[in-house]
C-alpha cells in the first residue's frame, strides 16, 4: 500500500477539477435563474407562476447536462507529476468544462429569445395600416 | 378582429392555388374566401365595385378595415403562425415599395402563369364537379326505373 498512496496527483486533481466544475455550473445556473425570470415572465404574458415553473425546469435540466458532462470528462489517461502537472491537466479540463457551460448559456438565451418574440408574435398588430375603413 | 375575409377571383388558377395553401396553414385568426364578383362579396363589402377587386386582391377585418395589394398580402401572412415574423418584415416602407411591384406585376400576368403553372381555379373545379354530381343523379333514376 506504501508504494501507491491515495492522494496522488491524480486524484489530487481529480478533487478540484470537481469541486470547481461544479462550483462553476452552479454559480451559471444560479445567473441563468435569477435573470432568465424576467424574459419568461414576458414570454408567458405575464404568468409568473408558469414562468417560475419553466424557469426551474430549464435549471434543473441545465444541472443535468453539465453535471453528466462533468463526471464523464473527470478520467485523465495521462499521468500527473508535480504541481505543474496538477496545473496543467486541471486547466485544460477546466477550459473544456467552461466551453461547454458557455456554449449551454448561449443556447439557452436563444430559447429565451425565440419564445419571447414568438410571444411578441401573437400579439402583434398588422402591421400594415388599412387603405380603409368600414362599418362592419 | 378574429375573421379576416379575403375576395379572390376564384376564375383564377394562381390565386385558387394560394387560397388552397393559405387553408392548409395554422392560421391567429380565422379566414373566410369569397369570390370578389360574388353576391356575398357585394353584400358584405357593398363599395367593392369601385375598388376593382378584379386587379389586385382585398382583405378585410371583421372590424371593418380594408387592405389592397401589397398590404392584403402582408396581412395574408400576418394571419399565419409561421408567417407573421415575415409580414413584419415585408411591412417596412422600403420592402412595400418592391412588394407593390411584384404583387402588381403578379395580378396583372396572374392568368397566363396559371395556364403555364397548369393550375386549376376554384370555378374550374366546381364546374368539374358539378358535372361529376350530376352524373350519379342520372345513374340513381336509372336504378329506381329497374326496381319499378
Amino acid at each position: 500500500m506504501k508504494g501507491t498512496p491515495i492522494m496522488n496527483e491524480t486524484v489530487i486533481t481529480y478533487g478540484l477539477y470537481l469541486a470547481l466544475a461544479v462550483a462553476m455550473t452552479i454559480w451559471v445556473a444560479k445567473t441563468l435563474h435569477k435573470s432568465g425570470r424576467v424574459f419568461l415572465v414576458e414570454c408567458f404574458h405575464g404568468n409568473a407562476e408558469l414562468a417560475d415553473s419553466v424557469n426551474h425546469l430549464l435549471v434543473v435540466g441545465f444541472y443535468l447536462i453539465n453535471i453528466g458532462f462533468v463526471s464523464l470528462y473527470l478520467k485523465t489517461t495521462e499521468t500527473v507529476t508535480g504541481a505543474q502537472g496538477i496545473f496543467e491537466t486541471l486547466s485544460g479540463k477546466m477550459g473544456v468544462v467552461l466551453l461547454m457551460l458557455g456554449g449551454m448559456h448561449f443556447f439557452n438565451l436563444l430559447l429565451f429569445t425565440k419564445l419571447r418574440k414568438r410571444a411578441h408574435l401573437a400579439t402583434m398588430p398588422p402591421p400594415v395600416p388599412p387603405m380603409l375603413r368600414v362599418n362592419a | 378582429m378574429h375573421t379576416l375575409t379575403l375576395f379572390y377571383d376564384a376564375r383564377c388558377g394562381l390565386c385558387s392555388r394560394v387560397r388552397q395553401w393559405l387553408c392548409t396553414q395554422p392560421a391567429y385568426v380565422r379566414l373566410e374566401f369569397l369570390a370578389y364578383d360574388s353576391a356575398e362579396a357585394e353584400r358584405r363589402l357593398p363599395a367593392i365595385r369601385h375598388l376593382h377587386a378584379d386587379q389586385e386582391i382585398l382583405v378585410m377585418a371583421d372590424t371593418g378595415e380594408v387592405w389592397q395589394g401589397a398590404g392584403a398580402w402582408v396581412l395574408c401572412l400576418w394571419a399565419l403562425r409561421e408567417y407573421r415574423g415575415w409580414s413584419a418584415r415585408l411591412a417596412s416602407p422600403s420592402m412595400q415599395l418592391v412588394a407593390r411591384k411584384v404583387v402588381h406585376w403578379i395580378s396583372q400576368n396572374r392568368i397566363g402563369m396559371s395556364r403555364l403553372a397548369g393550375f386549376k381555379s376554384d370555378a374550374e373545379l366546381s364546374d368539374a364537379a358539378e358535372k361529376e354530381m350530376e352524373e350519379p343523379v342520372c345513374r340513381l333514376r336509372h336504378d329506381l326505373d329497374l326496381i319499378d
